[in-house]
């Protein structure tokens, strides 16, 4: 609670926060799917 | 779907014809999408870059005699190594434990450093930039470049291209 407080009042992030912001998640490509022929 | 892999000899393929110096680390690689690239990746690297302390400042940006070219175009080729290790955290000991598997087990991601030359009339210089092999419009593997200076995404001249003479992986 205690932290949850002084987070916000002096803006301070976790550790995982910097790292999620400085870290994005990548998008890659992807190998294109097999075309089915259902006709 | 899995991510799709490339290997040395389909990434020299996809290179202007020539080149002397071509160097690959990796066995094979995986590629990033344009639009994270561009974007949200670029956005990301330069995060990192202003957390390091390497801040952008007036017209030469990012650039510093002693932080130019091909250090920014090292740390962009870093940085996206380092999302795609971050990504994929599992060792084989793990995944083999755990039954769980990482997204890919590609060693490195599409992202290279080139050397080109830009001639004006008078001067010739030499510069650094990125190239990344990623899907584009027509749904082709493609190069693009990428100027790791702020810029994002660039055109290279066909001369530009013709003069490339290093190429890292």
């Amino acid at each position: 609670m205690v932290r949850k407080l002084l987070k916000k009042l002096f803006k301070f992030k976790e550790e995982k926060e910097i790292q999620e912001e400085l870290f994005p998640k990548p998008v890659y490509v992807y190998a294109e799917a097999p075309i089915i022929d259902e006709s | 779907m899995k991510p799709q892999t490339i290997k040395q000899a389909d990434i020299k393929k996809l290179l202007p014809e020539g080149i002397k110096n071509v160097f690959f680390s990796d066995a094979d690689y995986a590629m990033f999408n344009e639009t994270f690239l561009i974007q949200k990746g670029f956005q990301g690297f330069k995060k990192w870059l202003k957390f390091s302390g390497i801040e952008s400042v007036g017209q030469k940006r990012y650039w510093k005699r002693n932080y130019d070219c091909d250090n920014l175009a090292n740390a962009f080729k870093t940085y996206m190594n380092l999302l795609h290790a971050k990504a994929n955290p599992l060792s084989f000991t793990e995944s083999f434990k755990t039954g769980k598997a990482n997204e890919t087990t590609a060693q490195g991601v599409a992202i290279g450093v080139i050397y080109f030359e830009i001639k004006g009339k008078k001067t010739s210089s030499h510069h650094a930039i990125n190239i990344a092999i990623t899907r584009g419009l027509r749904n082709q593997l493609v190069p693009i470049f990428i100027e790791p200076n702020a810029a994002g995404k660039i055109k290279l001249t066909k001369k530009e291209r013709e003069s490339i003479w290093y190429v890292n992986f």
